[in-house]
């Protein structure tokens, strides 16, 4: 029972490690395309690594305990979430791995994030907070719609019986037997990833960095892995759920780089939405690719009479 | 004496030496809390199938009245008292006028509605109900307000019981008895040749219970009330009061008309129009609770959308419909309980209820702010807490039957919820602290032992939901469908998937303490005050920067409203009002006639008369 914790114990903290690392290093790769695109020669791909271990050696100011709480509560659900991930072919917890759970869990991560930022007291924190949530509002929504017929399309919640379902070739993929659902996802990761257009609650240039204002030292470091294991989160719930999972933990993550890929260069050419257009555009388009893949499964005989 | 009756007899008594000793606030509020903890001592001597009758003789008929036990009214009056015992201890330091023989009385007739088995004595109870409460509300803070709000609450409770008698005579006119459980399967029986009949029935009944609860399009009162009620109540008003609508629904619920009126999705139709009206209060209540600024009535909007889930949930009447509601009705006590506590001493320390005039307490009241921040968590159905599971198993109902208009609006609610949860914790909560409160302090120690209970018991109930799902369970079989799978206490066995609580509870503190380790091994952080804060190169000093000033909470979701605007032309509120104007209208045009002129009002004598004497001959 102990040898048995401690095994799983060391496995998520290499879980979390390798999360983390991948993140970073989509980061990294992410500011390096952007900057071949906009025709400069950019930092290094190894920038986001040597930023976090400056930013977690240097002092820093801090707001209150409940400043310093919230940012660990930004982190911590996170790494908890990473560990019902199918990661490739292993999963930590697989008799956990209920997609609903998982989503939520991220939320706490939010609401802990959130906490933390809007204990510092800056009204630009607030005002990149209160974005954010309006954000959420919107792009949850075709989210919602699409994991729902994913649900009833599988008719399982555990995403490991998801995975293992589309196994056997491409043509199982959910992203082939769902494809309006995947593009509705593939918008509402956009907005997940806080990326241009949907980057309102950071906003550069408008709102001070909106959340991280009052972030210095090893708070913005915690924001910065926050954001980091968010990614691999993100984009590994995506491929688990229509790009059929992977055998090996390499593929995994080259699955999860295409899908980044597509989302930096969508933040590479647009420009920022108001927040009010970026919620409505969420219920419009994306909502509606989501509702008609439901029905489509739906009428398919989804529908489950208990 | 039977402890069925002793569960009236006690509140009353106890009522009684209230009243009596009323102006000595602190013995008025003890008096309360031991009858309530009496109450339930010796609702621990009573099992389900308990039985007591009585005969009332009244008017040369011999109605027979009774009290009956079935699992669904213990698992309600279970959970009713207990909460009722942590509020009347929180109340020993709260100091609204809330008057304790009034709560006693609401809680005499609470007991009462979980337990009539005559529709005499459950109509009985729920006036004596709706009227303590009015009564209470009168005693708000602000007089001419709560007036209007009793008032309004009064006139929609007394259309929703008109209803709920115009129902009873119906049913006692065709089956010549009150008893509950005979006019049910009477009903039964006329199922199968006139299910047009039964449905026009029971829609008496649900508007009553549809008001109790303010389901749309009956939401209006709710803000109102809520709003106004003396603080010490309003906890009350919202986790237990709520539920009754509930109890409502579910004793004509399994009058299952699936096979006599046409199906949508495999559902009755009548279940399918509940279930939107469900999801339509749960949307309605979480859109309009954030763009409030007063802290009750945000609460209030979030209080009648989470009915809105249970609703949606018990009218699918599947065994994971059923769980989800119920188990959703008491993780929404829990944590509302909670919110509202937190809420009600933050209110009592500030003095005002206008959420954009706080902010910054966190600094003043830590462990009122732990418990909000868990309890909107478990709100908002974050694991592992309590109100995850229930959350989680109504969207798998939901699912299940391919509801996906229906379950997409309820998600929409859920992260609704989300939004207004968030802007309450921020604006009371967070953000800048005002000089004004410099001298504020933390509740006092009965109220810390109340949120520290309260704490523990959302996250005791999240890790181990089996102690409130297996009662739930044994309701679900009474009803005569199949419970869901029970495996330990720490298991929530949904449609889809199932999880384990303790194993997402240890993850997750496993990884805090991996991040308070971090957090403790990097570089060091010293701690400053909220003047030292980022103001874009400008001194604060030179153009008089106040905290109050540099807090962002008032129309926290301006950008919003542009979205939402044309819903909100849509005023359900306005045609109660324009209803009471006609209403008001007709009174005055009837009061032309008593003009004063006594000849007048002899002929109306007369006419009256022989009106009545042609009725009297006519029916005889």
């Amino acid at each position: 029972m102990v040898i048995e914790f401690l095994i799983k114990l060391v496995q998520g903290i290499g879980i979390g490690a390798l999360a983390l690392a991948t993140g970073l290093l989509f980061g990294g790769i992410a500011r390096k395309i952007m900057a071949r695109i906009q025709r400069r020669y950019g930092p290094p791909f190894t920038q986001n690594f040597i930023d976090l271990f400056k930013l977690f050696s240097k002092s820093s100011v801090s707001h209150g305990w409940a400043f310093d709480l919230g940012l660990v509560a930004g982190f911590a659900p996170m790494l908890a979430a990473l560990m019902f991930l199918p990661i490739g072919s292993f999963t930590l917890l697989p008799s956990d791995s209920s997609l609903i759970m998982i989503i939520y869990l991220m939320m706490m991560a939010y609401l802990g994030m959130a906490m933390g930022v809007l204990a510092s007291g800056n009204p630009n924190s607030a005002i990149g907070m209160s974005r954010a949530l309006m954000l959420m509002a919107g792009y949850e929504v075709p989210f919602a719609a699409v994991i729902f017929s994913v649900y009833l399309f599988s008719k399982t919640g555990y995403l490991t019986q998801i995975v293992a379902m589309q196994s056997g070739g491409f043509m199982n993929w959910n992203m082939v037997k769902m494809p309006l659902g995947f593009l509705a996802v593939e918008i509402a990761l956009q907005g997940m990833l806080g990326e241009k257009p949907f980057d309102q609650a950071i906003a550069p240039a408008e709102i001070a960095s909106g959340p991280m204002v009052e972030l210095g030292g090893k708070y913005l470091g915690f924001g910065m892995i926050q954001h980091s294991v968010g990614l691999f989160l993100e984009t590994g719930i995506v491929v688990d759920l229509f790009l059929g999972g992977a055998p090996n933990f390499w593929i995994f993550i080259a699955k999860q780089f295409v899908l980044y890929f597509i989302v930096v260069l969508v933040d590479a050419i647009l420009p920022r939405l108001r927040v009010h257009e970026a919620t409505s555009f969420f219920w419009k388009l994306p909502l509606f690719l989501g509702i008609l893949q439901a029905l489509i499964v739906i009428i398919q005989g989804g529908v489950i009479n208990v | 004496m039977s402890p069925l009756v002793a569960l009236l007899i006690v509140p009353i008594t106890g009522s009684a030496v209230a009243a009596i000793i009323q102006k000595y606030r602190i013995a008025e509020r003890l008096v309360a809390f031991l009858t309530f903890s009496i109450t339930f001592l010796f609702l621990l001597a009573i099992k389900s199938g308990d039985l007591f009758t009585w005969n009332l003789g009244f008017l040369g008929k011999n109605v027979e009245m009774g009290l009956q036990i079935t699992p669904l009214s213990l698992f309600m009056l279970y959970i009713t008292i207990a909460f009722g015992i942590v509020l009347t201890f929180y109340n020993l330091s709260e100091k609204s006028k809330m008057k304790s023989f009034l709560l006693l009385l609401t809680m005499a007739a609470s007991n009462w509605i979980f337990m009539s088995n005559d529709m005499i004595s459950f109509f009985f109870a729920w006036e004596l109900m709706s009227w303590t409460s009015i009564l209470m509300i009168f005693g708000g803070r602000r007089e001419e307000e709560a007036r209007h709000g009793a008032l309004y609450y009064a006139m929609m409770s007394i259309g929703g019981s008109y209803s709920m008698l115009i129902g009873i005579f119906l049913l006692y006119n065709l089956t010549g008895t009150f008893s509950i459980q005979s006019n049910i399967s009477y009903l039964m029986s006329l199922l199968a040749t006139n299910p047009w009949w039964v449905l026009g029935i029971v829609s008496l009944f649900f508007a009553a219970f549809m008001v109790k609860s303010g389901i749309f399009p009956f939401h209006t009162w709710v803000p109102y009330t809520y709003g106004e009620a003396p603080d010490g109540f309003v906890p009350y008003l919202s986790s237990v009061m709520s539920k009754y609508g509930v109890y409502g629904f579910l004793i004509f619920l399994p009058l299952t008309l699936g096979a006599h009126v046409p199906s949508v999705l495999g559902l009755a139709w009548p279940n399918y129009v509940l279930l939107w009206f469900g999801s339509v209060t749960a949307v309605v209540g979480s859109v309009l609770a954030f763009m409030q600024d007063d802290v009750k009535k945000l609460f209030a909007y979030s209080s009648f959308g989470n009915l809105g889930f249970i609703l949606a949930a018990i009218a699918l009447f599947t065994p994971i419909g059923l769980t989800a509601g119920l188990f959703h009705a008491f993780n929404h006590l829990l944590f509302n309980g909670a919110i509202f506590i937190t809420v009600i001493a933050v209110i009592s320390k500030v003095g005002t209820t206008r959420m954009s005039e706080m902010g910054g307490l966190w600094q003043k009241m830590p462990l009122t702010f732990l418990t909000f921040f868990i309890g909107i968590a478990a709100a908002a159905g974050i694991p592992p807490f309590a109100g995850f599971g229930s959350k989680w198993m109504i969207f798998q109902a939901m699912i299940s039957h391919g509801l996906i208009f229906a379950t997409v609006l309820l998600f929409f609610a859920s992260i609704a919820s989300f939004l207004y949860l968030m802007r309450a914790f921020h604006a009371i909560f967070l953000g800048q602290l005002s000089h004004r409160y410099d001298n504020v302090k933390e509740v006092s120690s009965i109220g810390k032992i109340t949120e520290g209970f309260l704490l523990a018991a959302l996250v005791f109930f999240g890790i181990f939901p089996g102690f409130v799902l297996d009662p739930i369970n044994s309701i679900v079989s009474s009803f005569g469908l199949k419970p869901l799978p029970t495996s330990g206490y720490e298991y929530i066995n949904g449609f889809f998937s199932s999880v384990n609580m303790v194993s997402i509870f240890v993850v997750v503190i496993v990884a805090f303490i991996f991040g308070f380790l971090l957090f403790a091994v990097v570089a060091k952080h010293k701690k400053v005050s909220q003047d030292d804060n980022y103001t874009a190169g400008q001194i604060p000093q030179d153009w008089n920067l106040t905290p109050e000033m540099y807090q962002f909470s008032y129309d926290f979701y301006e950008p919003m409203d542009k979205e939402i605007a044309p819903f909100l032309k849509v005023k359900i509120d306005g045609f109660f009002k324009g209803f009471g104007q006609s209403v008001d209208y007709i009174g005055r045009a009837i009061k032309e006639i008593f003009t004063g002129n006594v000849q007048m009002y002899t002929y109306l004598t007369i006419g009256g008369l022989i009106v009545f004497i042609i009725a009297g001959w006519v029916v005889w």
